[in-house]
């Protein structure tokens, strides 16, 4: 019992709860914005299974999240499918490229796989950016209808809402039981000490190639739910921008940490729009963003199991240490 | 314990599946008789991209409608005697599609203020999400500046704007360049947007259909800084006339890194990059520049004079540094004013009348011409060649306004 | 043409170079990519115009060595206030690398605050003159920016190599936590690389607007990312790998959109940065990082 009902588990359902009921209290500007929040919790969660216990820092997580929401709006177009057979299709797609990327990580190691992921998502935008017959290139695709599941279409922005919600349910559940099951295990091992993983006979590749998969299909899935509530995709969209807002909520929300992770999302995607409403912010809004990562980084680069007053106190502490060191000499 | 709790949550889930489509058709029911809040003002929403590389269009943009609030104030706002003002609310929506539809939600959810329409996007990438939230909130959406040609459709009955689309600005454009000036041998530079595009497209087909191939069409990404290496294949091309679809800036980077690379021709550029930028940045470069413009503009209307004056009243340092002139994206936010106000005085007091009253616009007086809503509410207008010369040791844009009575560039483009 | 392209090419590359280098420096120390660095590129170019147009009556040289100096206290002042303090908790790199694009967007904002989104006019040296290269035309801009890379190249492997400072900054990269115990200055030294980072950055971006004879605030945008893919192209942590690669992407990039197209032209970059990394793991020059067991 203790075992699974843990802090993070409770805060998690106090989380999904006060979201159950949210579209009870909201105005629909609000609700968009907690649409905004799903999508990045499973956007984000999908890249802290890589980042947090597979070890890898990506800075392509986008492209994955266009694969996925290009997947489902070019279905749409060209087929007119409905989203019950898109879903499959994101799944696979973004799998294989998942897969696909995976591929160079039997050689290359360390920050270079870093590297090797931003090239992979400059690759990826241009070629949707250029390949007009399928994607329509930078015109974008236009009318993507809500989501439609055997034909039933949804009729408003709150059954998105719960639609969405259930992913993030599953995706959380899935991330934790991943966590924990022999694939989690060996990949934490593989993160902390490459070397003697192997030597306790993990193979790092397959491991490598398997967390890649999952979590571009995650990504893929947060991408394709994006696309029909955008009604509209365009390359623009899926910039290094989107994936270093990814990179930060997985960051403040703390490595590994998938509880954490639901925070820093509801945090990073409420605190521009929060921002807005101060008249002499306009534009100036972005830079206090940056400042709230730098601080964010700078007290104990985490929000949950917030550590915040420890955090000042080391600083404090650590202030009248300098200066008693200094007025000694 | 947690299989229990996630059953119930489940369960709640479900319950609220089934009861939610009923709380949404709660609000917005009630037809107020006016959208004017307890002081008998008016609210209207702006977004546009005062952040990013675009912002230097938001700010002209904003200026026009400044201009266009101090004109109504001067005459004692709507109803004549200080009562009935127009309140303007700017966000800025950074030219993201993603912020564009939060804006939106926001507008169409906000209740006080009541916001009476929504000005904007500047892209048509950022109206394109926006125009079916408005389309489904009922709200007017007046996106100026947005040209592409399938939005007007995409936003049901309630969107609107001042842009003529590209099938006619890039076929009047290439009549121009191949039977007025006589170019046969043209290269094009494009950038690749869906602007950019749009022209490219329909400029070669006009250029086809009256018998000239292009000797090369460019596309270059945004963001581009260094056009070297693709001017360099143009100028092996040897053409006469280098037309640009193209921001301001790039054609601006584009001229400058031709002279370095010795590519001497005809320049022609986009009707998006008639601003006083270009001229103040080329200097000497600018000369012989042609430029096509939406501007039936005499110096001598009096809803110029007005205008111009109001200009230089409020923005004197920005007239001053834009060389004595009026610029473009702020004609067309006075433009959108002018008419915003027009149709609130005429009875557009509510959203639903606010719309019916501003798509009947015929021939109403604006500061580049008449503007007439055409069928599906796109806006008709005629357009002018202008070039750069230099009078009197300065550079100036002269416009050919006689050019349509000798040169009938619709036959030509086969708009007719 | 194919001159024509070869020089551009080679101008162009000098650029990618010159940040190339900041980016490898840091990255050798610390084994931070530190994002910032374009940023930096973008305010030293922003602050150089600033001071040209208002303060220093219009001498070039005087403005360069003040853009340079302010670009140097921001290099050391991004690591004083974004970098040590998480440094010194011992936490990972990635939370240092979240910082640094903190700091870049704090960096970019207030660039795009002040300067706005339009683009101005940048002075230049010896505007108008040219010199034909066996048809190839190339600007005295042009040649100034590729001697001054070279000189500064040099200037960068004497420093390394024969100076205090410079020898300081190499142990540093081998091992840090020694030349902790070792009593060396490790946070001063830092410091110094972040504003010798910076000033590089200040040089590249002011050569750059003046290539261009243009300012907005999109030149680093269009540059961070490329000379990013050069530094690991050369092999990251190896000066002259950022300059091998900086070189081999620029001459590509330009020959690719001169026979080819300049959407292609991208593709092709980050294209032949996954070749080489999956045929030779740590770039042309890296060597391999040891793995301590």
């Amino acid at each position: 019992m203790k075992k699974y009902l843990d802090t993070r588990t409770i805060i998690f359902l106090i989380i999904m709860a006060g979201m159950a009921v949210a579209p009870f209290l909201t105005n629909p500007y609000q609700l968009r914005i907690l649409i905004s929040c799903e999508l990045n919790m499973i956007f984000a969660m999908s890249l802290n299974l890589l980042m947090g216990i597979g070890g890898t820092v990506s800075f392509g997580h986008a492209a994955f999240y266009s694969i996925g929401a290009y997947t489902t709006a070019c279905l749409w177009y060209h087929f007119g499918w409905d989203y019950s057979t898109n879903f499959l299709l994101v799944v696979l797609i973004t799998g294989l490229a998942g897969l696909l990327l995976a591929l160079p990580m039997s050689r290359i190691t360390g920050r270079y796989v870093t590297i090797i992921t931003l090239s992979f998502a400059e690759i990826v935008n241009l070629i949707i950016r250029n390949w007009d017959p399928v994607t329509l290139g930078q015109m974008g695709i236009v009318g993507i209808p809500n989501i439609t599941l055997f034909g039933y279409r949804f009729k408003t922005k709150i059954q998105f809402f719960y639609f969405a919600l259930i992913f993030v349910f599953i995706t959380y559940i899935l991330m934790k039981w991943l966590v924990d099951s022999k694939l989690g295990r060996n990949l934490q091992a593989m993160r902390d000490d490459s070397i003697a993983a192997e030597a306790m006979g993990i193979r790092l590749f397959p491991n490598k190639v398997i967390v890649f998969t999952i979590s571009a299909i995650f990504a893929g899935i947060a991408g394709s739910l994006y696309a029909h509530l955008m009604t509209y995709v365009e390359p623009a969209t899926f910039n290094a921008n989107l994936s270093f807002t990814c990179i930060s909520i997985v960051v403040v929300g703390g490595l590994g940490n998938f509880t954490g992770t639901l925070i820093g999302a509801l945090f990073l995607t409420i605190l521009p729009e929060y921002l807005r409403r101060f008249d002499f912010l306009f534009k100036y809004r972005m830079i206090a963003y940056g400042l709230v990562l730098v601080i964010v980084m700078w007290l104990n680069h985490s929000i949950p199991g917030l550590k915040l007053k420890q955090g000042f106190a080391a600083f404090f502490r650590k202030l009248l240490h300098r200066k008693a060191a200094e007025e000694e000499v | 314990m947690k299989k229990l709790l996630s059953l119930l949550l489940v369960l709640l889930m479900v319950l609220t599946i089934a009861g939610c489509a009923k709380s949404e058709q709660g609000g917005g029911e009630e037809a107020a008789e006016t959208a004017a809040d307890a002081n008998g003002d008016y609210h209207i929403a702006v977004s546009l991209p005062f952040t990013g590389t675009n912002a230097s269009y938001a700010e002209y943009i904003q200026m026009g409608l400044e201009i266009g609030l101090k004109k109504l104030e001067n005459e004692g706002w709507i109803n004549g005697d200080g009562t009935g003002k127009l309140i303007l609310d700017y966000y800025d929506d950074k030219n993201d599609a993603t912020e564009g539809a939060t804006i939106a939600e926001k507008v169409v959810a906000s209740e006080d203020p009541y916001y009476l329409l929504e000005i904007g996007s500047f892209a048509s990438g950022v109206s394109y999400p926006c125009a079916t939230i408005y389309r489904d909130a009922e709200v007017p959406q007046y996106a100026l500046t947005c040209s592409k040609s399938d939005f007007l459709p995409t936003s049901g009955d309630w969107g609107f704007s001042l842009s003529v689309t590209q099938d006619t600005a890039a076929a009047r454009v290439a009549a121009y360049d191949i039977e007025y000036l006589g170019k046969k041998n043209i290269a094009l530079i494009y950038s690749s947007d869906s602007w950019g595009l749009e022209t490219c497209k329909y400029y070669t087909e006009t250029a086809e259909k009256l018998g000239v191939t292009l000797l090369a069409s460019e596309k270059y990404e945004d963001g581009q800084q260094d056009f070297q290496s693709i001017l360099t294949k143009i100028k092996e091309t040897n053409p006469e006339l280098v037309m640009c679809f193209c921001a301001e800036n790039d054609i601006v980077l584009i001229r400058q890194q031709a002279e370095t690379i010795g590519l001497e021709c005809d320049w022609q550029v986009s009707s998006k990059s008639r601003t006083s930028n270009v001229l103040q940045n080329l200097g000497d470069l600018g000369e012989g520049l042609y430029g096509i413009y939406a501007r039936t503009k005499d110096l001598n209307d009096p809803v110029y004079i007005e205008y111009e004056d109001l200009y230089k009243e409020l923005y004197a340092d920005k007239f001053k540094e834009d060389n004595n002139t009026t610029q473009k994206y702020a004609d067309q936010g006075y433009n959108c004013m002018l008419t915003v106000i027009w149709a609130i005085k005429n009875g557009g007091v509510t959203r639903q009348s606010f719309r019916d009253q501003l798509a009947t616009l015929n021939e109403f007086p604006g500061v580049q011409g008449s503007i007439t809503f055409g069928p599906g509410r796109r806006v008709l207008q005629t357009q002018y060649l202008s070039q750069i010369v230099k009078k009197d040791g300065e550079l100036k844009w002269v416009n050919y306004e006689d050019i349509l009575d000798t040169f009938d560039v619709d036959a030509v483009a086969g708009l007719k | 043409m194919l001159l024509q392209i070869l020089v551009n090419g080679i101008s162009l590359g000098s650029i990618y170079a010159l940040t190339a280098i900041g980016y490898s420096l840091i990255y050798s120390i610390l084994q931070l990519i530190n994002m910032s660095n374009a940023a930096v590129f973008l305010t030293s170019a922003v602050i150089f115009y600033a001071l040209y147009t208002s303060l220093t009556g219009s001498s070039i040289l005087l403005t360069f060595i003040l853009t340079l100096m302010a670009a140097g206290a921001i290099g050391y002042i991004i690591e004083v206030i974004a970098i040590r303090p998480i440094r010194e908790k011992g936490d990972s790199n990635t939370y240092a690398l979240i910082s640094s694009i903190g700091v870049k967007t704090i960096l970019e904002q207030i660039c795009q605050g002040t300067f706005g989104s339009e683009i101005k006019q940048f002075p230049t040296l010896l505007d108008g003159k040219y010199i034909d290269l066996f048809g190839a035309r190339t600007s005295a801009i042009q040649i100034i920016i590729i001697t001054t890379t070279l000189l500064i190249l040099g200037f960068m492997s004497w420093f390394t190599q024969n100076n205090r400072v410079g020898r300081g900054l190499r142990a540093l990269s081998q091992n840090l936590n020694a030349c902790h115990l070792m009593g060396m200055p490790v946070n001063t030294l830092i410091g110094v690389s972040f504003a010798v980072g910076s000033m590089l950055a200040a040089v590249s971006g002011v050569a750059y607007c003046m290539y261009l004879k243009s300012i907005s605030i999109s030149v680093g945008s269009a540059i961070g990312n490329k000379a990013f893919a050069a530094t690991v192209l050369g092999g990251i942590g190896e000066l002259k790998g950022a300059v091998v690669g900086g070189y081999i992407l620029a001459i590509a990039e330009n020959l690719v959109s001169g026979y080819w197209s300049m959407s292609a032209s991208n593709f092709i970059s980050f294209g032949i940065l996954i070749l080489v990394l999956i045929i030779r793991p740590t770039g042309i020059f890296g060597r391999k990082e040891q793995k301590k067991v």
